[in-house]
This record gives C-alpha cells, structure tokens and sequence, in this order.
C-alpha cells in the first residue's frame, strides 16, 4: 500500500520506518526541512535503538522518502498516519491539538479521492469526531475520506520494536472500510498474532489516556505504599516483589522512588485527568489528581531522607552529586525528569550540585545549565558530601563500591529508587539509605 | 472480577483419607507438628481443613459454641467450594474420617495441644470510625498467651494494622508463662473467599513476618509441601508481612476503582469501558485481571482494609496515601448509588408500584457472603425507596434473608423476574450467564436488564428483545 506520515518526530519517524519495514511505500512529511532533509540522506535525527539502520535500509531501496510537500503526500497516498506533537496546552492541563487540525487544514484540500486518515497522535476525546468533520468538509472526496483513530503505545528506547511487534493495536472507527483498511495496513502484525481491539473512536482515544493514567496510578500507588515503609520502618522492595507474584497485580511499571516523569506520561496523567473533570466525571477526576499529587510530592520526600541522612550537617553547605539526569534509564530524555527536580530543589536548598548520567548530560545541559555535569562516574563524587540516586541506570547497580568509597569527602549514599543491594556498598565503608526501607 | 469456579482438578488429586493419624509429609517424613487455629470463620475454618490435609493434627477454637457444635458435625458453617469434603474427610468421629481435625471451645485444651497456634479471629472496622478494631485480636490473645506453659509458636492470620505485630509480641511476652519460647509470628493470608480451599492448599506466596529462625524453621515445616510444589516463601520482618496485606487490597481495591472511573468517563464520552480495559489489559502492566467495571467491590475484607490501611496512614503521618485511597472508597461507593439511579431511570423516574427483579445478593460469586455487598446494598436502597424488590441468589439467600428480612426472596431467577418491570444483574455468578433471554421475557413484565458487573452478553440479550443496559457501555 502507499502510505504517509504526517509529522516525523519520536513517533512519526520510526512507524515511517516500520511500515517500510512490512512492505508499504511510505512517504514522510514534516514541516521542518532541515529535518527532512538529514531524513532523505538516511540520517536518523532521534536517538532510537535499531531505527538508524531501519532507515538506511528503507531510504536506499526506495520504499521510503520525506518531503515538506503535504499535497505530494495526497497525491501519493491512501492511508495517512498522523503523528504530530500534542503538547500540553498554555494552561498546562489539557492537549494542544493545534498541530492536528493543522495538519488536517493542509492536507485535507488535497484529498480528491476515497483515503483514510489515521490519527496516532495522543489527543483529548472528542477529537476524532471533529477532525471527521473538518476533514469531510474540506476534501473534495468528502465523505469518502475515512477518519480512524489508532493510539500509539510505543514506549521511547524500544519504539521499533514496539512498533513492528506492539502489545496490541486500536482503531477506533465507524466504517467497515476503515476496518478493511486497518487490517490490510498492518497485515504482517496481524498475521504475527497481535491482537487488533476494533471499537468507536471516542474508546479508542479514551485508551490511550486510560492505560498511561493506569501506569501513573501504580507507581503513585507504591509510593504510597513506600512512605507508609518510611513511617512504620517496612521494606518496599520486598513488598513489590511479593505483591509482583500476585497475577491481579504484577509487579511490571511498579517502581517506587522518586515518581514518574518523561514527555507522556505526566502530561497524559495531567490532560486525562482534565478531561474527566470537563465531562463531568468528578470522582473519576479525584482520584487521577489524588495520584498526581503523590507523584508531585516526591520531590519532598526524598529531600526529607537526604535532610535525615545529611544529619547534623546543614544542606546549605552541603556538596551533592546526583547520579542520574534523565527521566529514566535508557534514554538521553529530560523532558519532567524527577532527578533533574530533585536536582533543582536541593540547589534551592543551598547544596552545591555536580550531576552524572550516563547518556543524557548534552540534553540536560541544555535544558537546566546551572548545574555542572561529568560523565565521569567515580569524577562525579569527588569532594562530596552525600551522593543521591536518581535515576537507576545499570551503571550504578554495577558500580565497585570499593573502588568508589575513597573519593568523596563522605561515603554518604541516599538511593531515592531503591534499585541497589546495600550490602557490598556498606561492607566498604559506605552508609547507605533506601527510600521506602527504613532501618534496611 | 475474575470469576467461574474453583479449579476442581486441582483438587481432586487429594490424596485419599488416611485412616492412621498423624500424616506424612511429602518427603514421607510423619508430621510431628500439632496446631490449633484460633477464630474459626471463612479464613479459620478453611484453614483447619487445609492443615488436616496437608497431614497435621488440628484443633480448631472459636468462641462462638454454635459454629463448633457445627463443625465438630462436619458440617461447613459457610459455603465454600471444596470446604465439605475437605471437613468429611478429616473431622473426628465422621466415618472414614482421618479423625486429624477436631474442634473445642477450651483454651487450655488449645494452649496444652499445639505447638503452632494459628489466630484467624475477626479484625472488622471499628464502629463508625475507619481504623480496624483490633478488639478481637487481642482478646485472642489474652486468652491464649496465660496458658502457654510450653514452647509455642503464635501465629497471627489476621489483617492488622501495621505495628500489631510488635505490640502483640510484647503483650505475649508479659503473659506466657513459658517466657522466651512462646513466640510470635505474622502470616497474612491471601485466600480469595469461593477459592479459599483452592488458594490455602496452593497459594501463590507464603509470606511470613519473623523475628527468630526458630519461627522461620517452624513455619517451614508447616508450609512444606506447598513449598515442595514451588510456592515461593518469603521471609520479612514484622511490618513489612503486615503491610504487605494492606497494600496488596489497597492495589486491588485501586485497580477496580480505576476501570470504574474509566466507566464513568466512558458513560460521559460516549466511550465502551469493556473494550477499553480488553485493549489496556494486553499491557503486562497493566493485565486483565480486577479490570471489570461494575457496581463496585465489597464483601468482609476490601473496604474495611483500605480503610484501617487510610486510618493507620493518618496515624503515621503518612497523608498523601489518606487522600489516595479516600478517592478510591468514595468512587466505590458511588457506583452503588450510580445503580440506584440506573435502576430508577428504567423504572421511569421512580420505583413506586414498581417490580425489581435482583439477580445477585452476595459480594461475589462462589461465596454465600453476603458482608457489604454491593448487591445488597442496592437491593436495600431501591426498596427503601418504594420498589418491590425481589432477591434471587444461588447461595447467599439465607445470609442475605436474615440481614435485610423485608426484601421478598424467589428460589430461582425465572421467579424472581416474574413480573418484574426491571431486572438488575448484580452478582456474576455463573448461572446467570446462563440464564435464557427469551425464557425470561416470558415472565418479565417488561424486557429490561441492568447488567451492574458487565458479565452479560449484551447481543444475547438483545437479540431476545430485552433492553439491555451495562454500565460504561453504549446503549446498543
Ligand atoms: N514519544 C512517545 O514516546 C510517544 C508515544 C506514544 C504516543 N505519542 C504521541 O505521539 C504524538 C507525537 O509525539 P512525538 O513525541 O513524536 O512528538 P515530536 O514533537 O517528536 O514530533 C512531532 C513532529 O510533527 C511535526 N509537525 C508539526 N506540525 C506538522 C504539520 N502540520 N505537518 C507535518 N509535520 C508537522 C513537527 O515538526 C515534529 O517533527 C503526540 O501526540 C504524543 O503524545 C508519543
Ligand atoms: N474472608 C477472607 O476472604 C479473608 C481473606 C484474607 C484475610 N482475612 C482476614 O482474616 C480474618 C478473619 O476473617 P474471616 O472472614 O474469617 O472472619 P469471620 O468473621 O468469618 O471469622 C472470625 C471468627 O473468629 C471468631 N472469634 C472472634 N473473637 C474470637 C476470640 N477472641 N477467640 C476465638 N475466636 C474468636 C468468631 O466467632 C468467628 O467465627 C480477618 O482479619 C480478615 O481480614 C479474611
């Protein structure tokens, strides 16, 4: 099939890529030339594992190209992916679909025969129905252009892999054409076994926001559970590894630390919890914000066990190395990363902060330059007085305590993700506190 | 919820009574443990047969002398899959009875033959407060640990608030006048009532709060052939076993609020929240499992333990999880409400001289428990509000008789929707899953059902020409 996508950022980029991959010709489109340009000479603009050779193979055999040229992408193509950015909207709560219905305002002119739009953008529920509208009102083909809704799931660090192997998929439609269609585009995933849950738009869309709003309720729920181990001197860990064996529960997406962070799920919490409010589901809309807060509180959490740990000695002259930048392991992305927060409050605190990570300096530097970065791991803790673990790279886990005990001022360690085994670092000389294992 | 029956194949591989007592452990080693269980109820009495079949010799207590005379009978106080041969098979007295369970009001009889003393006592929410009511617990206590003259290991079942343990630990070191070898231990139980013979044979983990390897070692040997199967153990300190229960019910207790405020979302937008929760389960995070929206969970053991899990976070200081779990009570109880509403609207704006038809009355299927049960609680409000309310239940009609008396109750569903200007389904047992539409759209006055726990096939419903409304669903 000819296909397009609309929009080539973290998810447009690799699902151009995969559909090439399954045998579709597929042309990409992106406001930004620059962009488009690195993209047609192979370049892969995004750091993604297996996408750069996904996209050197597909630009070189021909089954894939980028262009600026929205109405090159009409003539072209029968499916159209939409996958530009949803941020969050000026009041910092809902989604700004702006560049949806800018997409659709330029494409939908061009569209003088029977297409599909399918919208894989995250976006407020509702939106299909409109972007319906719009789009038959303006193409000429009207009615003939089929609007589906088909919530991307991938998660960054595995997107080509999520992409060409996904849980399952979802398109929300309202004609047996856009059904047929749906099943022909994604054929090889379908025949590999993946479920395709077929259902209305306004589902579809409410998915979407429903399973990121589930993942931030069970990380918020164990963090409840954990400052419950801080008060009554349990041991989260091993509380998440118990709770893990139990199939209702599971102990996948359960970490507790210093809350969630990244370019989706923050912002999913926050827009799904807005819109539940906006349709009048108050209760629903209480509790999504009562897990907010728990993911908001986290910063004071740990600057509370990094007080106690710090003892006698005032944070103001404290020197703190954080160990950890991005929002997660895996990724160079700082987007809401709970380190660089914590980061934050303790400078406000009057700590001197050096920060260490692994992969995301360059992106952090940009974003918050007032802190001083190395990638240097055992650099990092030189001269300081206390050493915070944010976010759990494997490269800490794998650390020589022993090697490590000698270069700060004290071997004073706070592991706000609660992912070390304490026992090699305390049999060298280190002191080691855990969030949610008080007394561990 | 998940529901369908016990897995009986599981079961019946049991070995056969053994006439000789004691039993044989899986390595054919005699077990030479004697233990008591303390509170015989739905955890206790399940218990007791459980040990007896895993080859000890039990002695249940409960101070309740007619649920003893009852059990000393063979005969299951509750209904629970699995739990009356369990008793035939083992009670004293009962004909090819291995004769290893035996039941007895008298501490001092518990106290003089255990070595392991299980409690299992009642620890509901304390009257209009939310903490838990620790009352019985203690009482337990104080009547066993005075006559523990000989080494004895107590190990507490019940779900406490956390802190319990450490103070009951202490309390038993002031009575026992065996001094330092009468010890404590915590055990939370995990059973899910209607799979409680299943999950006490079988249970997934064994989780025990210890403060000794004496108590590790004892607990060992009571669990070993469980353990021998594969079930992990794990060992933990005393708060971390107790709140390990707490946050295990506040996790389920939140999932099934989330998919319920997904209804309530989907009922707003138009959207269908059993697609929605097929299609967000397939995420391993997430999973299928508690992901029904419905009228909510009740029963013994859910509300009153994220409450008691609410009151001790107060406690502690630990507010962010009071306000949490506050939010997913308060969801709960308004689907209840949301029902009434639901039930009222078909009954065109008010239950007067109206017929409801309940098909439901326990908290869930299997069980005859009918504590805080949502279907109940339904059934109550609507005829409180004027509705004639008729209760069907395959098992919970006599618990459910003697709680609400003034509801009028019909042996079978085609009875109980005989007439009827609305049918509500509100407990998913099995059998109305298989319920014929169109038999009963002979008898109903009108062909109207509310499905209140999203089990139902609408198509099958519809195709009979009932109304069929689901909650979080579309209307057609
Ligand atoms: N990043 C993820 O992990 C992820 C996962 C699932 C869903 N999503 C959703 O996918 C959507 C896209 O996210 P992203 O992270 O890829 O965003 P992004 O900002 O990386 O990419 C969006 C791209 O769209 C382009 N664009 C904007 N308007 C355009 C127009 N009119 N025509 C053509 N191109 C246009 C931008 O130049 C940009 O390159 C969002 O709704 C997001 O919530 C993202
Ligand atoms: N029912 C379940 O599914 C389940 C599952 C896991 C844990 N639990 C927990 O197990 C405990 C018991 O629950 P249940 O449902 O079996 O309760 P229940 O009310 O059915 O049984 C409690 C029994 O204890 C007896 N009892 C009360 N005080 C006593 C005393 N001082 N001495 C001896 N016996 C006494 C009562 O007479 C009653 O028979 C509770 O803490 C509950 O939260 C129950």
């Amino acid at each position: 099939m000819r296909v397009s996508v609309i929009g080539c950022g973290h998810l447009g980029i690799p699902h151009a890529a995969a559909m090439a991959e399954l045998g579709h010709e597929v042309i990409g489109v992106d406001v930004d030339q620059a962009k488009v340009d690195r993209l047609n000479a192979g370049e892969c603009p995004i750091y993604e594992i297996g996408l750069p050779e996904l996209l050197a193979r597909h630009t070189a055999d021909g089954r894939l190209r980028f262009t600026t040229s929205i109405s090159e992408a009409a003539a072209f193509a029968e499916v159209h992916f939409i996958g530009v950015g949803t941020p969050i909207d000026a009041d910092g709560r809902s989604y700004d679909t702006g560049q949806v219905y800018g997409a659709i305002r330029q494409l939908a002119p061009h569209l003088d025969r029977p297409c599909t739009i399918v919208g894989k953008s995250t976006v407020t529920v509702g939106t299909t129905r409109q972007v319906t509208a719009l789009a038959q009102r303006l193409a000429p083909a009207g009615e003939r252009v089929d609007v589906v809704w088909n919530p991307e799931f991938l998660r960054e660090g595995h997107a080509v892999q999520d992409t060409l192997r996904p849980d399952r998929l979802i398109a929300g439609l309202t004609t047996a054409e856009a059904e047929k269609t749906i099943r022909a585009v994604y054929a090889p995933i379908l025949d590999a076994g993946v479920p395709l849950f077929v259902t209305d738009p306004q589902t579809a869309e409410l998915a979407k926001g429903a399973a990121n709003t589930f993942l931030g309720l069970k990380i918020s729920y164990i963090n409840a559970v954990a400052d419950m181990c801080e008060a009554a001197g349990g041991d989260v860990s091993q509380i998440v590894d118990i709770l893990g064996i139990d199939p209702r529960i599971g102990s996948g997406g359960m970490r507790p630390g210093i809350g969630y962070g990244g370019g989706c799920l923050p912002k999913d919490v926050r827009a799904f919890t807005a819109s539940a409010r906006q349709l009048g589901a108050e209760q629903a809309a209480a509790l999504l914000r009562a897990a907010e807060q728990i993911n908001e509180g986290r910063t004071d959490v740990a600057m509370d066990l990094i007080t106690r740990a710090l003892g006698d000695r005032p944070i103001e002259r404290a020197r703190i190395t954080v160990w950890g930048a991005a929002f997660k392991p895996g990724t160079n992305d700082v987007r809401e990363s709970p380190a660089l927060a914590l980061a934050h409050a303790l400078q406000q605190a009057g700590a001197t902060i050096t920060i260490h990570d692994p992969q995301a300096v360059a992106t952090a530097m940009i974003r918050n330059p007032e802190f001083d970065y190395t990638d240097d791991l055992p650099a990092s803790l030189d001269g300081a007085d206390l050493v915070v673990l944010a976010t759990e790279w494997p490269e800490y886990q794998q650390a020589t305590p022993q090697a490590l005990v000698d270069r700060p001022a004290s071997p004073l360690l706070v592991d706000c993700r609660t992912t070390l085994d304490p026992a090699p670092w305390r049999t060298t000389g280190w002191t080691v506190h855990q969030l949610g294992r008080p007394g561990k | 919820m998940p529901s369908g029956m016990p897995d009986y194949a599981r079961l019946s591989h049991l070995a056969a009574p053994q006439a000789q007592h004691p039993g044989l452990t899986p390595k054919g080693r005699p077990v030479t443990l004697k233990l008591t269980v303390i509170g015989t109820g739905y955890l206790g009495a399940t218990h007791a047969a459980a040990m007896a079949e895993l080859g000890f010799e039990v002695l249940g207590l409960d101070i309740d002398p007619a649920k003893i005379a009852m059990l000393s009978a063979g005969r299951v106080p509750m209904y629970e899959p699995g739990l009356d041969e369990l008793l035939a098979r083992h009670v004293e007295g009962i004909e090819g009875a291995s004769g290893r369970l035996r039941f007895t009001t008298s501490w001092q009889q518990v106290a003089e033959f255990g070595d392991v003393h299980f409690v299992c006592v009642n620890t509901p929410q304390k009257h209009g407060e939310y903490a838990c009511d620790m009352s019985y617990v203690d009482a337990a206590i104080e009547s066993l640990a005075p006559h523990l003259t000989r080494p004895a290991l107590v190990v507490g079942k019940s779900t406490v608030p956390v802190g319990s343990a450490a103070r009951l630990a202490d309390r038993i070191a002031e009575l026992a006048p065996a001094g330092d070898a009468a010890e404590l231990a915590w055990n939370p139980e995990f059973l899910r009532e209607g799979f409680a013979v299943e999950d006490t044979l079988h249970p997934d983990r064994i989780v025990v709060g210890v403060r000794s390897e004496r108590a590790e070692k004892l607990l060992r040997e009571v669990y070993a052939t469980p353990v021998a199967e594969g079930t992990p153990f794990v060992v933990a300190d005393y708060p971390t076993a107790e709140l390990v229960k707490n946050a295990a019910n506040s996790f389920l207790s939140t999932k099934i609020s989330f998919i319920n405020a997904m209804a309530e979302v989907c009922e707003a937008a138009g959207g269908d929240v059993v697609k929605l929760a097929e299609a967000i389960g397939h995420d391993e995070r997430i999973g299928h499992k508690f992901l029904r929206a419905g009228i909510g969970f009740g029963g013994g053991c859910l509300p009153k333990d994220i409450r008691a899990f609410m009151a001790r976070a107060g406690e502690l200081g630990a507010d962010q999880a009071l306000t949490f779990l506050r939010e997913v009570d308060s969801i709960n109880m308004r689907r209840r409400g949301h029902m009434v509403e639901l039930a009222r609207e078909a009954c065109g704006g008010g239950f007067l001289g109206k017929r409801i038809a309940v098909l439901g009355a326990t908290f869930k299927p299997d069980s005859d428990d009918v504590r805080d049960s949502p279907a109940l609680n339904v059934a109550g409000q609507i005829h409180l509000q004027g509705g004639q309310v008729t209760v069907y239940d395959p098992k919970g009609m006599e618990n459910a008789a003697r709680l609400f008396p003034t509801l009028a109750y019909a042996p079978t569903a085609l009875d109980a929707v005989r007439g009827a200007h609305v049918v509500l389904h509100l407990t998913e047992w099995r059998e109305f899953r298989e319920l014929d539409p169109a038999a009963l759209g002979e008898v109903a006055a009108i062909r109207r059902i509310l499905d209140g726990r999203n089990a139902l096939d609408p198509q099958l419903w519809r195709n009979a020409a009932w109304t069929f409304r689901a909650m979080g669903r579309p209307l057609a």
